[in-house]
Parts: structure tokens; C-alpha cells; sequence
């Protein structure tokens, strides 16, 4: 950009330069004019006064020797200065016996104290005239002023013309001096202008080390870390740009009052509209007003919605241009610049993740159908089987031991061989017996069909606590537990079988507890034990555990696993009864 | 008629001459000053130094302005004395007095009260110099040819022997100082001056100094007073000076003049130095 000749340093220079060296010769001058005009009135009064003295101090000798020729040539020898106008002596009456020059008509002339002071142009003086002290008569003196000014004008003339050659020649040397100087100047302010436009190509010559030379280098030092900040802020921006281009998020910046200042191209596809749409443009436009998700009811319209910041995403619901809906992520962060909040929001579309939320619940919901029905199917061949094993098996196990029985009997004074076989198959038939009921028992307890949950747990742990007496089993309940239906009798039944199947195979304990409890609307199943714990993130390669939240969550349920090293197992089961 | 008009003309005459020889001026009433004349013994400085106490003593007592005048030189001075009306009173050197009463009439009333005036001629101590016999040849100084004390030395030279126009060289110097400095810094051989004022001179300057001779002894220098003084003014004159030592003031300046005081003039006090004035050839 040129600078204004009326802006320019140089001209600036050279004019205060010469402005100064004008007032200053002029004030120069004008001391000078004045000293030398002192000067002059000093010597004229000088002269005056050392002649006024010498003639009182000498001629006395000749006004008392009546010698007014020798006095006449003696006055005439030492009154040749070019400034005396008129001499007179005066004798003791006053009257005038030698004269000199071109004598004043009286009345004499005032004398005068001082040349300046001189008005009429001839300085007057007068003095008396004695000789050891008596006087002997009057000297008067006049001289004029005018060599005295022509020499003063001269004098002045001369400074003047000094004056003006010096202002002439501090004008060239300042104009030299000051291109000379200015160059340097005009070259870093080049580079600046060029650094200005983004040319950090630039190096500027420190030629001398002088202050320009050292504000060069510094200069140069500056465009270096310029140009390295610079580019390093041009990659983070560039960086940030690819970013905010290439996201599949939504990212708008807006100010303090809600209107948006920036948008990047998600925005347009995410919402439809064009970023000129937007800037300007509250950032509540956006949204819907009242979102329908989780945070239902609240006013993103309002303006402290969008001040405040929201370090972890929540669930809105966006608004096109065409006014249909979406659910978006909605987060805010501000940074201030300047002492003025700038907020940023980023808006990530979950219509996507929403749609596998909603196919994978159906997926789940109907898992949890296949694994009810699975189980159901389970539970109803269990049944079935244990109740072909009672009807045939056993009806068969039954006779075989009568027989066997009948034989023995029938043998056993006849033939002794006979006698043992039967002896043998009544023996073997009884033990295939109890194990057919034992299958039988585990594959579906007949007391559940018969007399409800509580009294199969009972029995069932009644069972348990006689295979592992030296483990003390403690069961509680409460609220009316009969009626739950058969799922949830079975799912409980299976739960407790599991968990004290596993607290004899691996708690080491000594102590548990059972407690079932039926709510209003849910009922809850506490198994606690004293044992060894368990790493619940690292339940192992078991499915007790996963059958067990099978079942449970077949029933739309919830179950929770408290454990930590030596200090137990605490399983916890609710179940809902609206269900 | 021409009668007449010689008496109209005697007259004015009589009349204008009575304004110029009164004793008071022409524009006012203030009385002319009397001028008292001075022979320039010394310069006219030292003269002015010592004398004007004595004119404004007599101007005081005498109720009349007295100024001090004096002459460049003896010889100006005898010239304005002969001329007549110029001095009224008169202090000059008794020779010199000898020839103003010859020619202008003019009268001493007294004299300074010494027994006598009498020149001396001092050499430096260091001078070779020893009697008056040994001034052959030399340089010796002397104020002007017709002070007393140059008159007093020629006769002193003749009465030795010793031509003074031709057996040494007489140098004049503008005062009897002047002489004596002369001598003293070695300019000159020897110097003649008045005995009063070699005594009066310089200690350094007399302890550097000796006489080696005298000349003879003159009555001591007069106050003289014109023919055309009233007779009454130079009566009280006389009195006033010679009751001078009479008065504390008087001896005060007369003690200053380094006199002892002044007396009245005897008749023939000065007849005899017709021999020694009459050689100066003034007329």
C-alpha cells in the first residue's frame, strides 16, 4: 500500500529536521544579532568611556597651564575614532576653549548612559575634568551610532546569509540522510507489507548493526516464526476444515445470542438447508421444539438451552427444512475468543442406530420368546419324560422286582443258584429303581405339579442339605407365593437347583441363604452364601449362569450377580407379575 | 568739538576700562576670580597637588574665588607674567620675580619663611662622580634654562671653572623630578634641582642619591601680586598669609607646603639677583 507523501517518515523527517534547524538558526541569529549588537554598544561605550577618561584624567594639566593649542593638538592626536561625532572643552567658567568635530548647538545635549539607550543617534557623554583631584574644567563627548549600525546591519546580513546557507545544506545533508536512512525504513516496511500479503519468502538485509540493522534481524526473526505459526495454524485449520468437511456430523458455531455463525457441508445434507440458510439464523431452527425422546418436554427453542455446555451427548430430535423430524446427538462446547463465549455444537444423526435399536430389541424380544418357548418345550419333555419313566419304566422296574421277588422265594430252598440270581435281579431292579426316580426327580419334580413352589424348594432343599449336611441352609419367604403359574414356578425351581448345585461344586461355603419374597407387582429371589466369590467378569466357561438370566429375562426379568473373593455369592432375581 | 569728542572718547574708554579691571564679571555678580600663577617648578599635577590647598585657603579667607593657573614652561610662563594681566597673584622663582617686577610692576608681599633657596647637584651613590670637578664631560640634567636652580648651577659651574655651554652637557627635563629621576635611573650623569625638593623626593630615591655639590644660596621664592590688585586685597593677602602659622588650619596646610610659613618682604630682599636674571636675556 504507497504511503501518503504527508505519512511518510521521510518527509516527516526531513520537514521536523528542517523545521527545527530553521527555529533554531533563527534563534541563533537572532542571539547573534543581539550579542553583536551589545557587543558593539559595549566596545562603543568602551571607547567612549576609556577616552572620556583618559582626556579628564589628562587634560587638567593644560586647562591649568592655560595651553589650550597644546591641548587642541594633544585631542586631536588621540580623538581619531571613526565613531566620534564632536569633543569640547570646557574651562572652569564653562566656556568652551576647544572643539572638535561638529559641536551640538545648546542646549548641550542629555548625556547618555548606554548606546541602546541612545535616541537621537549620538551617544552623549560628559565628564569633569580635574587634576589631583580639583576640577579643572568639562569634557563633552558625542559619538555617533552609525558605524556602529552599519556594522550591526552588516553583521546581520551576514548571519542571515549564514542562516540561510546552513538551513540549505542541513536540508541537503537531512534530505541524504534521511533517504539514506528512510531506504532501510522503506525496505522493512516493504517486507512488512509483503509479510501483510503472506509472502513470508522475505529475508531483509541487516547491512549495519544499528538499530535499524538490529530491528532487521528481529524483523526477519518475527517472519520466520510468522511464517512457521503460520503454516502450522494453516495445517490445523486445514486439518479442522477436512474435518468439519468430510463429517458425517453436523457442526455449527454460533455466539452467544444463538445465532449461528458457521456450518459445515453435514449440516446442509443433514437438514436441507443451504449454509447461507443458516448464518445468522438462531441454531434452534434445527431442532424441534419439544422433543418426544428422552429429555421430553425441554425447550431447545430457549435461549439458555443452547449457553449452556453438554459434555456428554443427548438425544434431540432434529428439523429439516421440509419440517420432517430425526433423532439426532446433540453436543455443546464453548471456547472464548476474546472475552466473547463461541459455542459449537455437533449434531450426529441416529435415525440409523435408532432403527437397529428398534430391530435388535425385536430381535431380542424375540429371542426371548424362542428361549421361552425352548424352555417351555424343555420343561414339558422333562415332564414327559418323567412321567413315561414313572408310567412304563417304572410299572416295568415294578414287576421285574416282583418276579424277581417271587423267584426268590420259590427258589430259595430248592435251588440256591436261582435263589441268589433273583436275589441279584431284586437287588439291581431296586437300584435302577431309585435311579429312574432320581432322573425322574430332577427332570420334573412331581411335588411342583402337586403342591406348589414352596414346598418343592423345601423338599429340594431338604435333598440338598442331606448330600451336604455340613452346609447350613436357610430358607426364607414371604407374601402369598402360591398361583405364580407355572413359568415362573419353574423358572424359580431351576434357579435354586442351579445356584445350590454350584454353591456344592464351588463356594466352599457354610452358610446360605434363600430368599423369596412376592412385591406387589414383581417378586424377588435372593440366593446368598458365604463362600469363596466368584469373578463375575470372568464367570468362566459354565452355562449355569447364562441359563439361569435366560430364564429370568424369558420372564421379562432381571438378575444380578454381587460377588467379590472371599466374600460370597449374592444372586438377586425380579421378576415382574404384570406379565 | 574735537575737544569734545577726545573727552566723549576718554571717557568710554575710562568706563570700559574700569568694567575690565573690576572685580566682578560682566553677566552676573559673582566677582572675577583672581588667578593665581604658579611657576611650573614641577609638574603640573604635583603643582595642582600642592598648591591647590594654599589657593583655596586664600580663596576661603580672602572671600574671592583664587584659581590656580600655571604654564607649560618657564619661559611661557615669564612671557605671560611680562605680558601683564595675567596673573594676579604670583609664586614664581626669585630671579623670575626680579624680572616680572622690572617689566610688569608686579610686588612681593611675601616670602615663604627658609633662610634662603639653594640648588644642589646629586650623583647615584654608585657614580664615579665625587666632586663638581669630575662633571666634565658628563650629562648633566636640569630643568628648564631658567628655573632658579639651573641659573644657580651655571653660576656654581663658572664659579668652578667648568664652562656650562661647553665643558658638559646640559640636559633639560620638564621638572626638577623629572632631573633627579633622570639621574637616578642613569639616564644622566647628574641632576641639579632645588634643595627642598630633593628632600622631599623618594626615600629610595634620596638613599640612592648623594650631593656632591651646592650652589649659592637666594632668597626663598616670593608671593608677588600685579600692579593692578587692589592695594586693600593685597594687603589682606599679606596678612592672611603671613598669620597663616597663626591658625590650625593654616599650619595644617603649611605643613603640607612643608614651610614653615610666610613673612613680609623687606625692601632689597631680592635687588640682588639683577646679576643672575639678566643673564636669561628676557626682556
Amino acid at each position: 500500500m504507497p504511503v501518503s507523501p504527508l505519512r511518510s517518515l521521510r518527509v516527516r523527517l526531513i520537514a521536523g529536521v528542517v523545521f527545527i534547524e530553521i527555529v533554531m538558526l533563527s534563534l541563533l541569529v537572532w542571539n547573534n544579532l543581539g550579542v553583536i549588537r551589545q557587543a558593539h554598544a559595549d566596545r562603543l561605550q568602551n571607547t567612549a568611556d576609556g577616552m572620556l577618561e583618559l582626556i579628564a584624567a589628562t587634560a587638567g594639566r593644560y586647562l591649568v597651564e592655560v595651553d589650550y593649542a597644546s591641548l587642541e593638538e594633544y585631542l586631536r592626536n588621540i580623538a581619531h575614532q571613526e565613531e566620534l561625532s564632536y569633543l569640547m572643552i570646557f574651562d572652569r567658567d564653562e566656556h568652551s576653549v576647544v572643539t572638535l568635530g561638529e559641536t551640538p548647538v545648546a542646549p548641550w545635549p542629555v548625556t547618555d548612559d548606554h548606546p541602546l539607550e541612545v535616541s537621537d543617534g549620538i551617544l552623549d557623554i560628559a565628564q569633569t575634568i580635574r587634576i589631583s583631584g580639583q576640577p579643572m574644567g568639562q569634557v563633552r563627548m558625542g559619538f555617533s551610532l552609525a558605524p556602529m549600525n552599519r556594522s550591526i546591519d552588516s553583521a546581520r546580513v551576514r548571519s542571515i546569509a549564514i542562516a540561510v546557507t546552513g538551513i540549505i545544506l542541513t536540508i541537503l545533508a537531512t534530505v541524504f540522510i534521511g533517504v539514506h536512512l528512510t531506504r532501510r525504513l522503506g525496505r522493512l516496511a516493504t517486507a512488512a507489507q509483503r509479510v501483510g500479503a503472506g509472502d513470508y519468502d522475505i529475508e531483509v538485509p541487516t547491512e549495519i548493526a544499528d538499530e535499524v540493522g538490529t530491528t532487521a534481524i528481529a524483523f526477519n526473526r518475527m517472519v520466520a516464526e510468522v511464517s512457521q505459526r503460520t503454516r502450522h495454524l494453516e495445517e490445523s485449520l486445514a486439518r479442522q476444515r477436512v474435518i468439519e468437511e468430510t463429517s458425517i456430523d453436523g457442526m455449527i458455531t454460533y455466539a452467544a445470542s444463538g445465532h449461528t455463525l458457521s456450518a459445515n457441508p453435514a449440516i446442509q445434507r443433514l437438514f436441507g438447508y443451504q449454509r447461507e440458510d443458516l448464518l445468522g439464523k438462531p441454531a434452534s431452527m434445527l431442532l424441534a421444539a419439544i422433543s418426544d425422546g428422552k429429555d421430553a418436554g425441554a425447550d431447545y427453542a430457549s435461549g439458555a438451552f443452547w449457553t449452556h455446555t453438554i459434555d456428554t451427548r443427548i438425544e434431540v430430535t432434529g428439523k429439516r427444512k421440509d419440517g420432517s423430524c430425526f433423532p439426532l446427538e446433540l453436543s455443546i462446547g464453548r471456547v472464548d475468543i476474546n472475552d466473547e463465549p463461541l459455542f459449537a455444537a455437533t449434531l450426529h444423526d441416529i435415525t440409523e442406530r435408532k432403527l437397529a435399536e428398534h430391530e435388535c430389541h425385536s430381535l431380542l424380544e424375540g429371542n426371548r420368546f424362542l428361549i421361552h418357548k425352548s424352555l417351555a418345550v424343555q420343561e414339558e419333555e422333562r415332564r414327559h419324560l418323567a412321567r413315561e419313566l414313572h408310567d412304563e419304566l417304572g410299572q416295568c422296574m415294578t414287576a421285574i422286582q416282583a418276579d424277581a421277588e417271587l423267584i426268590h422265594e420259590l427258589s430259595r430252598n430248592k435251588d440256591q443258584k436261582v435263589a441268589t440270581s433273583a436275589e441279584a435281579i431284586v437287588s439291581v431292579s431296586s437300584r435302577m429303581y431309585d435311579v429312574v426316580h432320581s432322573m425322574m426327580q430332577r427332570l420334573r419334580p412331581s411335588v411342583l405339579d402337586d403342591l406348589g413352589l414352596v414346598a418343592t424348594l423345601e423338599e429340594e432343599i431338604e435333598a440338598w442339605q442331606a448330600r451336604f449336611p455340613h452346609i447350613n441352609c436357610n430358607f426364607s419367604r414371604s407374601g402369598e407365593l402360591m398361583g405364580l403359574g407355572e413359568r415362573i414356578n419353574i423358572t424359580l425351581y431351576r434357579i435354586v437347583q442351579e445356584s445350590l448345585t454350584n454353591i456344592a461344586k464351588h463356594a466352599d461355603a457354610t452358610q446360605v441363604a434363600l430368599q423369596l419374597a412376592r412385591q406387589q407387582h414383581s417378586l424377588t429371589l435372593s440366593i446368598e452364601d458365604n463362600g469363596c466369590g466368584m469373578d463375575t467378569e470372568n464367570p468362566g466357561r459354565g452355562l449355569g449362569l447364562i441359563g439361569m438370566r435366560e430364564r429370568v429375562e424369558a420372564l421379562s426379568g432381571s438378575m444380578s450377580v454381587q460377588s467379590s473373593p472371599r466374600k460370597g455369592v449374592i444372586i438377586r432375581v425380579s421378576i415382574p407379575l404384570d406379565q | 568739538m574735537h575737544s569734545l569728542i577726545s573727552y566723549l572718547a576718554g571717557f568710554i574708554v575710562l568706563v570700559l576700562s574700569s568694567q575690565s579691571l573690576g572685580q566682578t564679571s560682566a553677566d552676573g555678580d559673582k566677582p572675577d576670580p583672581l588667578v593665581f600663577g604658579f611657576l611650573p617648578i614641577v609638574s603640573s599635577e604635583l603643582l595642582v597637588q600642592r598648591f591647590s590647598p594654599l589657593t583655596d585657603y586664600l580663596s576661603e579667607k580672602l572671600g574671592t574665588e583664587i584659581r590656580m593657573e600655571t604654564a607649560p614652561d618657564f619661559k611661557s610662563f615669564v612671557q605671560r607674567t611680562n605680558e601683564g594681566r595675567h596673573y594676579d597673584i604670583l609664586f614664581t622663582a626669585p630671579h623670575l620675580y626680579y624680572l616680572a617686577s622690572k617689566n610688569s610692576g608686579y610686588r612681593a608681599i611675601v616670602r615663604v619663611d627658609r633662610p634662603g633657596m639653594k640648588a644642589v647637584i646629586v650623583t647615584p651613590v654608585k657614580s664615579t662622580i665625587s666632586s663638581i670637578q669630575d662633571l666634565r664631560g658628563r650629562r648633566l640634567a636640569t630643568t628648564d634654562p631658567m628655573a632658579l636652580a639651573t641659573v644657580l648651577a651655571r653660576a656654581r659651574l663658572a664659579q668652578a671653572g667648568i664652562n656650562p655651554d661647553k665643558d658638559l652637557t646640559l640636559i633639560a627635563t620638564p621638572s626638577h623630578n623629572a632631573s633627579l629621576l633622570s639621574c637616578y635611573r642613569g639616564t644622566t650623569d647628574a641632576a641639579v634641582l632645588i634643595r627642598p625638593l630633593y628632600l622631599r623626593a623618594r626615600p629610595e630615591i634620596r638613599d640612592n642619591t648623594r650631593i656632591i655639590a651646592e650652589t649659592g644660596s637666594v632668597p626663598h621664592m616670593p608671593v608677588a601680586v600685579a600692579p593692578w590688585l587692589d592695594k586693600d586685597v593685597a594687603r589682606q593677602l599679606r596678612t592672611i598669609l603671613v598669620d597663616m602659622s597663626g591658625n590650625p588650619q593654616g599650619r595644617a596646610l603649611l605643613q603640607h607646603l612643608d614651610w614653615p610659613g610666610f613673612v613680609a618682604v623687606q625692601p632689597g630682599d631680592y635687588g640682588g639677583l639683577g646679576v643672575i636674571a639678566d643673564k636669561l636675556g628676557v626682556e
